[in-house]
């Protein structure tokens, strides 16, 4: 059950007591204290919070909120505090450090930083400074050419403070320069002792630590260990795709008192968002991210022709299908969309899973299909059917599973039209969330059938 | 290592005594239990009620919790331990001992599994080679741990050969290539983004032809909720048909480490784990709920960065850590 589910589980248990049963919050705030810890999120932070929750919810409620949606906002608001202060002009970095711990994500995690600035137009340089682990240089050398940026390192120097000393003169004329440093735990001495001296050396404006989503309570150790020897200014979370949430590197926020910049949301140099801790508390609790993906949409319909706005005025056709598709490789797989929306684990799976392989197929079948039948699917038939599936080559089968493909993403499309109009997730009430998720439920399988 | 989980243990001992005598006080006075206080103080013994250590029982669930085991575990091993005190009466002398043992006992039935002998599996099968598959999420050390398996079976007089199949991150060839020069290895490599069964199957080939005792095959790191890839290591299985299939895992990734092996599991058996970084002050929950969710031995740990910094694991690596 997702931590978002389990704290609501929590809260419900709230409502409809309007006067107030003491046994009755504190079972709420063990169950909060249950999930909290459970997701990893570091255990004195989890007291002090659910103390602070057990307070407010003896508290005289504001008018217009029942007790429930009292402590839920409470609840939210002392979650995102902890997630450190947003500064909303991103103060823009000349020299960064990144330390982290062994297998965190370091080097993957400069690359996409470069690929982030360079975008915005800063001229952006590379340096390794990994000299433990085999093969890093070339790992970073591969990235930086495939991101395009300029990259400098020394696979014979087995001293890191020589090669960035080398690379600070190199790169004199660049707006940015990253220097992506060897995996340690912090509690290592030695380890600690040199990344100390890259730091004087490089003299960093930005020290930037990388952490794995999948980080346990040991995250408040290192966090305070790494700040500790070089003063933590900022935090990446990376592998935000698998199955933990970040929970341990709350613990992380509240040691270094600073804020999580990026997250790593997959393995392409893309792959990486700025963080919105807003945005990301609604994701963990599962209110959805519907701004999030509306401004993801919006960058890429300035490269295609495909506007999300647009797309909820159309009717939802074969071609739209297509274009979809077409820009989906831009957005992302549709689960990623889902998961924004906080919808991931309504739809059906099948529905998440069209591989890259099946989506080329089924543009081929539409690029056999006849205007008509593009804009209006309905005309299909057998002999159609079998049209199409000379014309591209593929198999009658093939064909018909586009359509149910299509058949069921047009059922996706017309809910989020539905919702459209109402989807406000901010001012969603309890019950409109459940409902809407209700909606997404899968039903039973109900075959249609294509004459 | 493990520090939090060892003191806490000790001192819940102490406090369940602490409670369970405090109350025997409270009660003594106007009480229908004089007779069973006069009793129990005549023959030694006491008793452990449930009330009196109710709320240390939730205390004891939050440490669990925040030791990184997992909420199952947690309460499998609180029922367990209830079970064997609550209502129990024990001897006043030694006390403490004894409620020690008891936590231990039930720690232990729920950890213990039967270990693999690696060495014995290696050698009893007849025709070679042996084909060990690592797999696990990215950037947990399945590439060192290789390196490290193989300078460990080397040791043996145990002809290696190294499967390049992580065809996906940058790098990773050069980075098992500099492993096999370093500890003198073959190595069969293709080019970055060709089929990772592919290299497989030609290490496997290039083993037989060599009558080479055993094939490490490494694999690319990939997250659990990405269906493509498990589609992947699906594929893997069917083609290399591994002996021995190997999850590699951070010991410091909390609860997920869990939900990562079981989503793995479903693609193709896992036989055994390897648990890596296991020197960067994990607390140890990982271990216990990993052996008793899944019931699947650790057969290595890896700690520390050079290649001897790799150690046998069975339970009393944990349990004589933690007592």
């Amino acid at each position: 059950m997702s931590l978002g589910k389990r704290l609501r589980n929590a809260l419900d248990k709230l409502q409809g007591s309007s006067s107030i049963d003491k046994e009755i919050v504190k079972e709420a705030v063990k169950e909060i204290q249950r999930a909290l810890i459970a997701s990893d999120v570091e255990v004195n932070l989890v007291l002090n919070l659910s103390k602070k929750i057990e307070e407010k919810a003896f508290e005289k409620i504001p008018a217009g909120l029942s007790r429930q949606e009292h402590v839920i906002k409470t609840t939210y608001e002392l979650l995102s505090q902890l997630l450190g202060k947003q500064d909303s002009d991103f103060k823009e970095p000349k020299k960064v450090l990144l330390v982290g711990l062994f297998g965190s994500g370091k080097t993957t995690s400069s690359a996409k930083i470069a690929k982030w600035f360079s975008k915005r137009g800063k001229k952006t340089a590379l340096i390794a400074a990994d000299t433990h682990r085999p093969a890093s240089f070339e790992q970073l050398q591969q990235l930086s050419k495939k991101v395009n940026v300029d990259f400098f390192g020394n696979p014979k120097e087995k001293n890191p403070e020589k090669i960035v000393e080398t690379g600070l003169k190199k790169f004199k004329n660049k707006d940015l320069i990253i220097v992506d440093s060897a995996g340690r735990s912090a509690l290592d001495e030695n380890l600690t002792k040199e990344i100390v001296k890259v730091k004087k050396t490089f003299k960093p404006d930005a020290i930037w630590l990388v952490l794995s989503a999948d980080i346990g309570q040991v995250a408040k150790k290192q966090a305070q260990h790494f700040n500790k020897a070089l003063g933590i200014t900022g935090i990446i979370i990376t592998k935000m795709d698998g199955s933990s949430k970040g929970g341990g590197a709350l613990a992380a926020c509240a040691e270094t008192s600073s804020p999580v910049l990026f997250i790593g949301t997959g393995e392409k140099p893309d792959d990486f968002e700025q963080f919105d801790n807003e945005r990301f508390l609604s994701r963990i609790m599962g209110y959805g991210d519907l701004q999030s993906l509306l401004e993801k949409a919006k960058t890429v319909s300035l490269e295609s022709d495909l506007s999300p706005e647009q797309m909820l005025q159309q009717d939802f056709t074969l071609k739209s299908f297509y274009q979809q598709l077409e820009a989906s490789k831009k957005i992302g797989p549709l689960d990623k969309v889902a998961d924004m929306l906080g919808l991931k684990m309504q739809l059906p799976q099948e529905q998440l899973d069209l591989g890259q392989e099946k989506l080329d197929n089924f543009k081929v079948m539409m690029d056999s299909m006849t205007k008509q039948e593009q804009l209006q699917p309905d005309v299909m038939n057998s002999s159609r059917i079998n049209r199409i599936a000379k014309g591209s080559g593929r198999t009658e089968q093939d064909v018909r599973e586009l359509l149910k493909s299509f058949k069921q993403s047009k059922k996706m499309f017309d809910q989020f039209k539905k919702m459209q109009s109402s989807f406000n997730p901010e001012k969603m009430s309890q019950k409109d969330v459940e409902n809407l998720m209700k909606k997404f439920q899968p039903k039973k399988k109900k075959k249609f059938r294509l004459r | 290592m493990f520090d939090l989980l060892k003191n806490k243990l000790s001192s819940f001992g102490k406090k369940i005594i602490k409670s369970t005598e405090e109350n025997e006080k409270r009660t003594l006075s106007p009480d229908i239990s004089v007779s069973s206080k006069a009793k129990s103080l005549i023959t030694g013994e006491i008793e452990i009620k449930e009330k009196d250590i109710e709320d240390l029982l939730f205390e004891f669930e939050l440490l669990l919790l925040e030791a990184d085991v997992n909420e199952e575990t947690t309460k499998k091993l609180v029922q367990k331990i209830s079970e064997k005190i609550v209502g129990k009466k024990f001897a006043r002398k030694n006390l403490k001992e004894t409620i020690n043992k008891e936590i231990k006992s039930a720690l232990k039935e729920l950890i213990q599994l039967e270990p693999i002998n690696l060495l014995k599996e290696i050698n009893s099968k007849k025709e070679k080679p042996f084909k060990i598959l690592f797999l696990g999420p990215n950037g947990a050390g399945k590439t060192t741990s290789i390196a490290k398996l193989a300078n460990h079976l080397q040791k043996q007089k145990l002809k290696i050969i190294l499967s390049a199949s992580d065809t996906f991150r940058a790098a990773s060839i050069e980075q098992l290539e500099k492993h096999s020069q370093n500890l003198n290895l073959r190595l069969i490599k293709h080019k970055y983004g060709s089929d990772p069964s592919a290299v497989a199957f030609d290490a496997i080939e290039s083993a037989k032809a060599s009558k080479t005792d055993i094939v490490l095959i490494d694999s690319a790191g990939r997250q659990e909720t990405n269906k493509n890839l498990m589609e992947e290591l699906k594929k893997m299985h069917r083609v290399i048909k591994p002996d021995l299939t190997l999850f590699v895992g951070e010991s410091l990734s909390g609860k997920t480490l869990l939900e990562q092996a079981k989503q793995f599991n479903e693609a193709g058996t896992i036989n055994g784990f390897i648990l890596t970084k296991i020197d960067t002050d994990t607390k140890g929950g990982t271990i216990i709920s990993l052996l008793s969710e899944l019931k699947k031995p650790i057969l290595f740990v890896g700690t520390g960065q050079e290649y001897k910094d790799f150690q046998k694991f069975d339970e009393n690596f944990l349990i004589e850590r933690i007592f």
